[in-house]
Formats: structure tokens, C-alpha cells, sequence
């Protein structure tokens, strides 16, 4: 096991550097300077210099290369837009993105799991087929759309504020009734996150329970006479469940990319935003380095879920 | 309950037709309720599209010219003279969505065309010729695949600047990886069947083995990643469009009809809830569809 997850981490050593040489590419496809790109024309010319020079854009592409990784791993790298050190401004955001992906991963699992669950118990009856159009509707709709939906609903309908991470003008509410305004805030982002996730994860856990149904331990467990609930609760369940935990390691990722337009909607400050707003602002350090952390995250992620799957499934050997 | 061998037998042995693949599967699919349902939807969106785009060929538009402002009109609700409603130019929204339907359906398949043209290329070379080739074009997979699509797509859409076709190429470039991977895994197990083997032995060449003998016998699933693939680049498009990087007005589309429309959404519901509704259901329709061809092609799972 410990072999193999060394042997894992070495191999992740060319995709690594691929994606740094991507990472910093992409950049340059755009035509014209990156300064220039940047900053407004009337700036002097002077100024547009030093900036070159802060950002080695001066240099030949393989030096700026070799400057722009050692200034991403030593926290050097500085944003277009404020001169502010782009890892600090990411931190910063953490906090906000990771609540709302935990948020939406619990909610995601706390409906999903017992409706796959049913799915696959009750296969082919009416609520089956009902579970079944409604995750093909989840995973249609547009998130902007039924977020738009859902707001339109609760301002229009009832008057309820949605914005932000706390309603405007409250932030002097008592400690209780302010923690309650920020959970309501985090809720409703949380919820349009999650009802993709819950199309998903309910689909793959009917099949995932379908798959082990038809293994001969149940139909052994069947033929000793225990009842149905006793070999889908206690037999089947704790085996298909296990494909389930390498789902952990694929909700990494969509730390940043999947919360790019739901937190740009909800005006929720986190890692989506940010890079929403780097990508409006041609804020290229800012960019690239979301793009290769997101890129790092999925690495890892892949690399969690299989040693996971590895640790709660015996049969699985990575010799 | 699946049909034994016996009852597959009998049933083949009284038909008039001789066994076929391609009959069984559509049999099977056509018992899928939601997958006709899916597939007629694709029909009438086609219809739709098509009829729309030759008639607006000569200049002439229904319900109303989708472009034509009338400021005296702006913002009405749905009625009988404006079944969805006007937008905040006056504009008859029930046509502008006629005339953006093309658009969708032209970037989901141009972009997949591409998607899969890449995919099965890259797949077909890896998996045929394995060795350093494989190692090599797998990595860059790797690769491919880490980076988060819709702020890949996002950031590089920005860079070169919003466009009808950039669109559908970036969407296309950055699709590909899945059906690569699907198909290496298909030609693999298939280059080493009997038929392939025979084809190696009389000397014919290696294109003519991929494209004659091995391609056509990976072509089911990649009918599923294709029609799954549409589905996928209509809605990452509507994405774009609302973030202000897709097809550019005035050109009519249901993502920037839905953009302008969220401007006024406490005045004006109908300029968001209709082309929300449209993106809906296409991509339902396709998802609803591949799923069924998936099914269809799944022999475990026959009832």
C-alpha cells in the first residue's frame, strides 16, 4: 500500500509539469501583451515598464517560465490588479468555498443516498421512475437558471433576502439571530450547488446497489430465509456503499470550477468569484495560479479516492 | 425478468427477419419511454431550427421580426398578440427564441463533432499502437483532464474574445479527453481478437485495420458519448452566454436572451423563466436519449 502510493506520487510528476507548462501558455494565446492587455492605454510608458519588469515579462518565454514557477512556489506571485500576493488572496477566500461545498456535499448525500437506496429496492415501480426523470431534470437544468428561479420565488413570493453572506444593513443583529441569517445565506447557494450533485450521486448509488443485488452472498443470504430488509440493510448496503467514498475524492475539484457562476449569482465571496472576477479583469497571475492549484486539487483527489477505496475494500490489492 | 436463451432463440427462429444487432438494439430502446420521449423532443427542436432558418433565409420571420425594437412595447407580459411576452426593447420574445434555437443545437454538435473527431483519433493511435505512443498521448490526458473544464473553457473564451465559433472550438478542444479514453480501452481489447489478427496476417495496413476493422466496432458507446456530449455543450454554451462570453447579441440565443432578461427579473419573470425552459429541455432531450442508447446497448440490462 505504501509502495503504491509513492509509486502514485512519482507518476504524478510529469502530469504535474504539464500542467504548470499549460497553466502558463494559455496566457500567452491571447494576442498582444498581457500588460497591455491589463492596463488601461493612457497609463506612461514608464510605468508599463516597470510592470514588465515586476512580472519578468521582459524576459525570453522559457526564463519567464522558470521565474513565474519558482514565484508560485515561494508565494512571490503577485495579482495584476491589486499587487497583492495571489496565494494570499486565495486563502482568503477559502474559507467561504470550502463552507459551501461541505454544505452542499452533506445535503447532496443526505437526499441522495436514501433515494438511490429506494430506487434500487423498489426498481422499476412508479417512484423509481419518478427518482429517475427527476435526476435526469437535476442534471439538465441550468444552476443560473434555477437559482435565478428560486430567488425570484423567495424575494418575489415572500420578501426574503438571499444575497451575500449576511443580510445588508444586519450585521449588528444579536450573536444568535446573526448566526442564523449567515446559515439561511449559506443555504439557498448550497442548495442549487447540491441538486446536480444529488442527480448524480442518487443514479450512481442505484446502480452501485443494483450491481451488488446480483452477487451470489445475497442470493445465499436470500435462501437462508432472511428477510428483504435484513440482506439490503445489512448485506447488500455495506458493499455498495464503498464506490460511494471514492466520491469524496472527485468533490475536491469542484472547489473551483463548479462555483464560478452559483457564487457570482449569490455575490458569495469564495474561489469562484475570484476567479470570475480574474478572468473579467485579465488578471493573468491570478488566473493561472486557480487553474494549476485546481488542477493540483484533482490530482490529489484522484489519488485519495483510490487509496481510500483501497482502505475500506479488502478485495482491492495494489501490490 | 430477462428473457432466457430459449425464449431468445424461439423468438429468433419464428421471426421472418434474420438476427440484427442494429434491429435489437432500437427494439430495446424503443420499449424506453423516456428515450422516445427524448427523441422526439431532438425532432421537434430540429424541425423547429430548420424551419426557422429557412424562412428567415427570406427575410421572413414569424411570429415577428425578432430584431425589430418598438419601445412603445417593452416589458409586456405574455398575451395573445406576444405569447411569451416582450424583452426590455419591445422585442416579441416567443420569436427570438425561435430564431436562437439553431444556435444551440448548431454549437452542441459542431463543438461535439469536434470533441469526437479528437477523442477517437487520439483513443484509436494510443490503443492500436500502445508503446511509448500510448504513454505519451495518455499522459497528455492526464493532463487534460485535471484542469477544471468550465474555468478552462471560461478563461480561454475571455482571452481570445466572446464568439460564435470560438465557442463551439473551445468547447470542442477541451471535450475530447473521455470519448480518448473510452475508445483506447475499446481498441485494445479488440486488436487482439481473431478477426484483427487475420487482417494483420494478409498484410493490410495499419489504417485501413483501424478504419475498416477495429473503429466500426467501438462506434456504439461513442454514439452514447456523443449524444451525452451535446447535452453537455448546450448547457456549458448557456453557461458562457450568461456570464457574458457566449454568441454576442443581438444575435438572438436562450442564454443571453435569459442574460438580459435577469436585469429586470422583478419586472419581467417571462424573460427568464421561457429560455430557461428551452436550454432545460434540449438538454433533457439528449441526456434523456443517450442514457436510453446506453441502456439499449447494455445486455444486462433487458427486460
Amino acid at each position: 500500500m505504501f509502495g503504491y502510493i509513492i509509486r502514485r506520487l512519482i507518476q504524478t510528476i510529469p502530469v504535474l509539469f504539464g500542467i504548470t507548462v499549460i497553466s502558463f501558455a494559455m496566457i500567452h494565446i491571447a494576442p498582444g501583451s498581457p500588460i497591455g492587455q491589463a492596463l488601461d492605454p493612457k497609463v506612461p510608458k514608464k510605468v508599463v515598464e516597470q510592470w514588465e519588469k515586476n512580472f519578468h515579462l521582459n524576459e525570453p518565454m522559457l526564463v519567464q517560465y522558470g521565474l513565474w514557477l519558482k514565484d508560485l512556489s515561494s508565494g512571490q506571485l503577485k495579482s495584476f490588479k491589486d499587487g497583492r500576493p495571489v496565494l494570499e488572496k486565495i486563502v482568503e477566500r477559502l474559507p467561504a468555498t470550502i463552507w459551501l461545498n461541505v454544505v452542499a456535499t452533506l445535503i447532496s448525500f443526505a437526499i441522495a443516498i436514501p433515494m438511490g437506496i429506494f430506487s434500487a429496492t423498489h426498481r422499476y415501480s412508479l417512484p423509481d421512475h419518478i427518482f429517475t426523470f427527476f435526476a435526469f431534470v437535476g442534471i439538465s437544468v441550468p444552476s443560473f437558471w434555477l437559482a435565478y428561479m428560486l430567488i425570484l420565488l423567495l424575494v418575489q413570493g415572500f420578501g426574503i433576502p438571499v444575497l451575500g453572506v449576511q443580510t445588508f444593513g444586519l450585521a449588528a443583529l444579536p450573536p444568535l439571530a446573526s448566526l442564523a441569517d449567515r446559515a439561511w445565506h449559506l443555504f439557498l447557494p448550497a442548495v442549487i450547488f447540491a441538486v446536480g450533485e444529488i442527480a448524480v450521486l442518487s443514479r450512481y448509488m442505484r446502480g452501485s446497489m443494483l450491481e451488488v443485488v446480483r452477487e451470489d452472498y445475497i442470493r445465499t443470504a436470500k435462501a437462508k430465509g432472511l428477510s428483504e430488509d435484513q440482506v439490503n440493510y445489512h448485506h447488500a448496503l455495506r458493499n455498495a456503499l464503498l464506490p460511494i467514498v471514492t466520491i469524496f475524492g472527485f468533490l475536491i475539484p469542484s472547489l473551483i470550477g463548479g462555483s464560478v457562476i452559483i457564487e457570482s449569482i449569490f455575490a458569495w465571496p469564495g474561489i469562484g468569484q475570484l476567479g470570475y472576477q480574474s478572468v473579467l479583469s485579465r488578471d493573468y497571475p491570478t488566473i493561472m495560479t486557480l487553474n494549476t492549484i485546481a488542477a493540483f486539487l484533482v490530482l490529489l483527489g484522484n489519488l485519495a479516492a483510490d487509496v481510500l477505496y483501497a482502505w475500506v475494500d479488502p478485495r482491492i490489492s495494489y501490490s | 425478468m430477462p428473457p432466457n436463451g430459449a425464449e431468445i432463440v424461439m423468438e429468433a427462429l419464428q421471426s421472418p427477419k434474420p438476427y440484427s444487432f442494429r434491429r435489437e438494439m432500437f427494439n430495446q430502446f424503443r420499449k424506453n419511454h423516456l428515450a422516445m420521449g427524448g427523441l422526439i423532443l431532438i425532432g421537434f427542436f430540429f424541425v423547429i431550427a430548420l424551419t426557422v432558418l429557412s424562412f428567415a433565409f427570406f427575410k421572413v420571420y414569424f411570429p415577428a421580426d425578432p430584431n425589430a425594437i418598438n419601445l412603445t412595447q417593452r416589458l409586456l407580459p405574455p398575451s395573445a398578440s406576444h405569447l411569451l411576452g416582450t424583452d426590455q426593447l419591445g422585442r416579441d420574445v416567443l420569436s427570438r427564441m425561435l430564431h436562437g434555437s439553431w444556435i444551440s443545437l448548431t454549437v452542441g454538435f459542431v463543438s461535439v463533432a469536434i470533441a469526437i473527431s479528437i477523442g477517437v483519433l487520439i483513443g484509436s493511435v494510443s490503443g492500436y499502437f500502445r508503446g511509448w505512443v500510448d504513454v505519451v498521448l495518455m499522459r497528455f490526458v492526464d493532463i487534460m483532464m485535471t484542469f477544471p473544464t468550465f474555468f478552462l473553457i471560461l478563461t480561454v473564451v475571455a482571452l481570445l474574445g466572446p464568439g460564435f465559433c470560438k465557442v463551439m472550438i473551445v468547447i470542442g478542444l477541451t471535450s475530447w479527453t473521455g470519448t480518448a479514453r473510452f475508445v483506447r480501452a475499446e481498441i485494445l481489447s479488440l486488436r487482439q481478437r481473431d478477426f484483427v489478427q487475420a487482417a494483420l496476417a494478409v498484410g493490410a495496413p495499419s489504417g485501413r485495420i483501424i478504419l475498416r476493422h477495429v473503429l466500426p466496432n467501438a462506434m456504439a458507446p461513442v454514439l452514447v458519448s456523443a449524444t451525452l456530449g451535446v447535452a453537455g455543450a448546450v448547457l456549458t454554451e448557456s453557461g458562457l452566454s450568461f456570464l457574458g462570453f457566449g454568441v454576442q447579441p443581438p444575435q438572438p440565443t436562450w442564454g443571453n436572451i435569459l442574460t438580459e432578461g435577469r436585469l429586470y427579473i422583478f419586472d419581467a419573470w417571462w424573460l427568464t423563466l421561457f429560455p430557461g425552459l428551452a436550454i432545460l429541455a434540449m438538454v433533457l432531450a439528449f441526456n434523456l436519449c443517450g442514457e436510453g442508447i446506453r441502456d439499449a446497448l447494455d445486455p444486462r440490462l433487458r427486460r
